[in-house]
């Protein structure tokens, strides 16, 4: 295989052009699809992501590919990396990264953003202030649903 | 002990009693103006009187209720407005997290209440840092459904209900109507344990 043909550039919403190697795109599911079907060149549009996103999931998807590749780093350093790679995601962010992930298709990428954001929410507070929500029950709606799951408020 | 609890102030009357109140002062001088002056041109009838005053309040009643109902509308829009993610990926992050997490998402909006009430929210039921009945239990796994994949229950050093006691044969009858292979599953599974986590692989 030449040099050309193991590279690829995908392309964000913002024009923004990223070459990168065959093997680290191909973790995306809908990239492998299109390339797969011969649909595309070697550049690849990608109309839902920013470039800001699709950097940081570039960024994702190198490690990934290098460790399954090479094998010469442990399934726990993998998880630490993964854990400081969210750690410090603001809340648009990472409902970014989410968006991108289903979009491109990289299961294991978006069960790692949705629990990153499932664990940043952990009281109802946290429900309003991380994830900006606001309250739109009555005080009755709310004390009906409190009171059928009682378990879970009794503190 | 349950009986006691009520639910936590809520972020929204303290959001809007302000708004209210600073309405109704602004509002204060012309009604007392409108209330006297009706009063005045009123007979000497004390029932009509009363009535009177029986009616503005209930207007006034009227009033807050609906500023509270323009509040909760304009909650609604924000959320729709502010949250970026369609309902099956909501859910997705419901699922990730522990179930009691799940019911604080539930009381965070209407919109939130229905997602979270999605089987596929679910798929893996941890009860084991809350002090749960079997009923609770009960209530979970038929939230979940055929969707379940996993069930933590009990707690290794805790004094409180083992795993065992809170899948008493008995409630493990409707499971085994619904969805057979879990009631089996379950009812092999819970014999003298304190501790159960399980996963439902196979369905």
């Amino acid at each position: 295989m030449s040099k050309s043909e193991k590279k690829i550039v995908l392309k964000s919403l913002d024009n923004e052009a990223f070459e990168v190697e065959k093997a680290v795109a191909l973790q995306s599911q809908t990239i492998w699809v299109m390339c797969e079907d011969k649909c595309v060149g070697n550049e690849i549009p990608l109309e839902n992501v920013t470039g800001q996103i699709l950097a940081k999931v570039i960024d994702y998807c190198k490690k990934h590919a290098v460790v399954d590749g090479d094998g010469d780093e442990s399934s726990e350093e993998l998880k630490n990396w993964d854990t400081e790679f969210t750690k410090n995601m603001d809340q648009s962010t990472l409902f970014n990264m989410i968006l991108a992930a289903n979009y491109l298709n990289i299961k294991s990428l978006l069960n790692l953003t949705c629990q990153a954001v499932a664990d940043k929410t952990k009281t109802i507070d946290e429900f309003h202030t991380f994830l900006n929500i606001e309250n739109n029950f009555t005080p009755e709606e709310e004390a009906q649903i409190c009171q059928e799951n009682l378990w879970a408020f009794d503190d | 002990f349950r009986s006691q609890i009520t639910p936590e102030p809520r972020r929204f009357d303290y959001l809007i009693a302000p708004f209210v109140s600073e309405f109704i002062s602004d509002l204060h001088p012309l009604l007392l103006r409108v209330l006297e002056k009706a009063l005045a041109s009123a007979s000497g009838d004390a029932s009509v009187q009363f009535g009177l005053i029986g009616r503005t309040l209930q207007l006034t009643s009227l009033l807050i209720d609906s500023t509270k109902r323009c509040f909760r509308k304009r909650a609604s829009a924000h959320n729709s407005n502010s949250w970026l993610l369609p309902p099956e990926l909501t859910i997705k992050v419901f699922s990730k997290l522990e179930t009691k997490d799940l019911m604080q998402a539930m009381v965070s909006c209407t919109m939130f209440q229905k997602c979270a009430k999605e089987p596929l929210a679910y798929s893996h039921i941890n009860l084991t840092t809350r002090i749960v009945d079997d009923g609770d239990v009960r209530t979970m796994i038929h939230r979940a459904g055929k969707e379940i994949r996993s069930l933590e229950l009990g707690h290794a050093g805790r004094s409180d209900k083992s795993a065992r006691e809170l899948l008493k044969g008995s409630y493990l009858a409707p499971l085994s109507h619904n969805h057979g292979y879990i009631g089996y599953c379950l009812d092999i599974s819970v014999s003298n344990l304190l501790y159960l986590s399980m996963q439902f692989d196979g369905l």
